[in-house]
This record gives C-alpha cells, sequence and structure tokens, in this order.
C-alpha cells in the first residue's frame, strides 16, 4: 500500500499536518542543528519528544519494512565506526543523533505535502532572492516529489526479483549491482514520462506558491518546538 | 475547414527508426476520432507530436488553417497513459490546479475552473483527497479533469482504457461520450476498438508508422485485424461495440 512507503505524505488531520509548515521546517532545521552540541544525556529531550510527536501522528514504521532496513543499516555503520574510534560513550549519542533526524524527517515529511514544503521554501528564499524563488522552490517541489518514486521503485524490483526467486545469497555483488541498474533504469523511464507531463501541462520551472498564514495554533506549535531546544540545552 | 490538419508528418527517434512516416489526415470540429493499432505503431509518438513534446523530423500541423506553433500547444489537451506521471498535486483539486497556475490564472479563475471540472467529472467528494488514494478510473478521470480544466480546443487521450476493470472503464468511457455530446473534439488511442467504437465518427488505424486507413468506422473496422487490431465480435455491428449500456 501507498502508506506504507517511506517519506509519503499522508493526508490526516491531526494537529501537527494542520501546522504552518515553515515551524515544521524551522524545528527540524533548528533541532537537527543543536543536536551536535548537545550532551549525552540531554538528547533524551529531543528523542523522547521524537517519538511522541510519532506516536501521536501514528507514524506507520512497522510498515516501512525493508525500506527502513537502510536506515538501520546505515544506523550500525555510524555505530560501528564510532564504536571503533571512541568506543561506545561515544558510538551512542552518535547513532541517537542519526535516528533522532531520520524520524524528525519521517515526520516531518508524514505531515508535511511536498507543496507545503515548497511553499515554505519559497517564502524563506524569497526574502533573499525574490526572483530565484519560484525556480528554487519547483526544484525542491520536484525534488521533494521524487523522493517516493524512488522508494516505489525499490520496492517493485525487489518484489518482482523475489517473485522470481533472485535472492542475493550466492553473488551478492551481481545482485546489487544488477538490482541498482534496474532501478535507475526504471527511474529514468519514470524521469522521463514526468518531465513530458509536465511539460504538457504547460510547467515552466517555476512555481508561485499560495501565501502561508501565520495563525494562532501556529505561534503555539512555534513556542512548543523552540521550549523543546531549549530544554535541551539547559540540560546539557 | 477541419480544426486540425496534419501533412505528411514523420518522425524519426535518434537511433534512427522512423515512428512515423508521411501522417496525413485531418479532425473535424467536435470529431470523435479512434486512432488504433498494435504496439509500437506510433499511436502514442503521434499524439506527442501534436502536442510538440515530440519535435517532427518532416511535415506540418495546422490549426484552423494557421501553423501550429509550440506557443499554441496549451490548446492541445494531452492525457498520458500513466496517471501516475501526470499527477503532480498533493491533492485532487491542486492538481487540477496546477496546470492553470502555469498559464497563470487568476486564483479566482483557478478555483471556479476547478470546482466546475470537478463536478463535471464527478470528482468533487474527493477535491481534498490524495491522487494516490484514488481508484484507477477514479485517477483516469483525475487526469481528464486536469487537461479539461485548461479548456483546449483539443482533448487526446492516450489508452484511457489501459489498466482499468469494469467499473473503470464504465467511469471513464461514460465521461468521454459525455465530452463527445458537449461538442469536444476528442482524439482517442486505442487498440480495444470493442469498448468505444460505437461513438466514434471516424476510425484511423495505423501500422509500423503509416496510416493503413483512415474513414468511417463501418468502412475500416474489417481492416483492422491486418493492422494487428483484434475485432473480437465480427458479426457485432460497429454500432453495438461500446461498454455502455442503453
Amino acid at each position: 500500500m501507498a502508506e506504507g512507503v517511506m517519506f509519503h505524505y499522508r493526508g490526516k488531520a491531526t494537529f501537527l499536518h494542520t501546522v504552518d509548515p515553515r515551524v515544521k521546517l524551522l524545528y527540524l532545521l533548528l533541532q537537527s542543528f543543536s543536536l551536535v552540541f548537545l550532551t549525552p544525556s540531554a538528547l533524551v529531550i529531543p528523542g523522547v519528544f521524537s517519538v511522541l510527536l510519532a506516536l501521536f501522528i501514528r507514524l506507520p514504521l512497522k510498515q516501512y519494512g525493508k525500506e527502513g532496513m537502510v536506515f538501520l543499516l546505515l544506523g550500525m555503520i555510524i555505530f560501528l565506526g564510532r564504536y571503533l574510534t571512541g568506543g561506545t560513550a561515544d558510538a551512542l549519542p552518535a547513532v541517537s543523533r542519526f535516528f533522532i533526524i531520520v524520524l524528525l524527517g519521517l515526520i516531518l515529511m508524514d505531515t508535511t505535502s511536498v507543496d507545503e514544503t515548497s511553499s515554505a521554501l519559497y517564502w524563506a528564499v524569497s526574502w533573499i532572492s525574490p526572483k530565484k524563488a519560484g525556480r528554487l522552490s519547483a526544484h525542491m517541489l520536484l525534488t521533494l516529489s521524487f523522493i517516493p518514486l524512488m522508494f516505489d521503485s525499490v520496492r517493485e524490483v525487489r518484489e518482482a526479483r523475489k517473485a522470481r526467486a533472485d535472492c542475493p545469497g550466492k553473488h551478492p555483488l551481481r545482485f546489487l549491482v544488477t538490482f541498482l541498474i534496474q532501478v535507475f533504469d526504471i527511474l529514468l523511464i519514470k524521469a522521463e514520462e514526468i518531465s513530458l507531463a509536465l511539460e504538457a501541462r504547460e510547467f515552466d520551472g517555476t512555481v508561485h506558491p499560495k501565501p502561508l498564514s501565520f495563525s494562532g495554533r501556529d505561534l503555539l506549535a512555534l513556542c512548543i518546538c523552540l521550549f523543546v531546544i531549549g530544554a535541551g540545552f539547559l540540560a546539557g | 475547414m477541419a480544426l486540425l490538419e496534419v501533412q505528411n508528418l514523420s518522425y524519426r527517434f535518434p537511433g534512427g527508426y522512423w515512428a512515423l512516416k508521411g501522417v496525413t489526415f485531418s479532425v473535424d470540429p467536435g470529431e470523435l476520432l479512434i486512432i488504433s493499432g498494435k504496439n509500437g505503431s506510433g499511436k502514442t509518438v503521434l499524439l506527442r507530436c501534436l502536442k510538440g513534446l515530440y519535435r517532427s523530423t518532416e511535415g506540418s500541423i495546422r490549426l484552423n488553417g494557421k501553423p501550429f506553433t509550440k506557443n499554441e500547444r496549451n490548446t492541445f489537451g494531452l492525457v498520458f497513459q500513466d496517471p501516475d506521471s501526470q499527477i503532480i498535486g498533493q491533492t485532487v483539486e491542486k492538481d487540477i490546479s496546477f496546470g492553470l497556475e502555469n498559464i497563470d490564472l487568476p486564483p479566482d479563475e483557478v478555483r471556479e475552473k476547478a470546482a466546475s471540472v470537478l463536478e463535471s467529472l464527478d470528482l468533487t467528494g474527493h477535491a481534498k483527497q490524495h491522487p494516490r488514494s484514488l481508484s484507477g478510473g477514479e485517477k483516469r478521470r483525475l487526469t481528464i479533469a486536469g487537461v479539461l480544466a485548461m479548456d483546449p480546443l483539443i482533448l487526446a487521450l492516450d489508452e484511457p482504457f489501459a489498466n482499468l476493470d469494469y467499473p473503470g472503464v464504465i467511469q471513464v468511457l461514460e465521461k468521454i461520450v459525455m465530452l463527445k455530446e458537449a461538442g469536444h473534439t476528442i482524439l482517442l488511442v486505442t487498440h480495444e476498438l470493442d469498448k468505444v467504437l460505437a461513438h466514434a465518427d471516424r476510425l484511423l488505424l495505423l501500422d509500423q508508422g503509416h496510416i493503413a486507413a483512415v474513414g468511417e468506422p463501418t468502412s475500416v473496422v474489417h481492416l483492422g485485424e491486418s493492422c494487428g487490431v483484434r475485432i473480437p465480435y465480427r458479426q457485432v455491428p460497429v454500432e453495438d461495440m461500446t461498454w455502455l449500456k442503453e
């Protein structure tokens, strides 16, 4: 099901879904940046907050299945790398930071449509360069739209190969190479189709998103976010 | 006077393969022209050339007697075979608005047109839904709605019944017939003639990039099999070749 695909937006009516995308994007950026400065014990605050948010929106973590394995694998690589150089005390915070960022990214993508993210970016860039905002925002829109397609393609290829009893067992390298070639082949075909479809719908490479409005609930959300970031710093 | 005139249209792929060779035909206003032929006969390439997505190697295209320039190609609405590649918006309503915003219509007009098209294609109840959650027939209607909202002079549908179940085909077919009755000029590419031929004014058969035959369905349909198009019930008259019941 599409709902189980990572980095897909699921249109729900939770508080978080209706919050201004600028608040969510700002929190993701500030929180990710602040993680670097937090002590291992202080990481509990953003960690617990992220998990609560995920529970609040009922993020379908179980449905992500093998797609989530990529992040587990990356987490293991980070852990191993840091463990070898600095021991467990160094490895655990590094892995925690990584998973908090991934979880926040998943929450953002799950609760914020591509249009909204694009609008938030348009708003931010238009302060610096109004002329480039439309184009940059369009690039963002297309890139974000393409991420779910990548996951879809990986899943399609994986299931098709599984159905033909193909497994990495005997020749893992050959499996990996042919798997990637097949995925990229599908992606290139899809990319060409999408590019033609965009042209057919008179898309000229720029977008002019609708203006965003900042309400009382957005202010409340912003205050909560700043409180969590601040609490993390106070805790160490 | 014909609405669309295509003269000696040819298209060669960069590899050297001629997908279309000397294609000449015309389309009258309000006509439903079915373009058929086996896989690889050039049907999709023809539509993409008409839309200006592929630059034809030779030949000319005229609209209302004037050369059909790239700037006027938004008067030719093309609905792709795979709806997933054409759906851009995060909700049904936003997807319909996408094309309208691209042609810089004022927001009020965008809302008005989107609402009107949503209603005419029975998608109003799905306006706030994510397009991925729609059924196959609904997705296809959404792609038609997205193109129709832009008020094209000609609506071209590439394999609109592909991968649809029976209810999906009926949903789409009903809308096509409704659009034809409303006076829209429609080019419909399909090899499933039994579903729609009864509603066609003319049938054009393509074979390896050439026009094998073009004319009234009754006079051309018997040539279908020689062009790789299966006519399921030869004893059934053309006027009964539809999946719509009375």
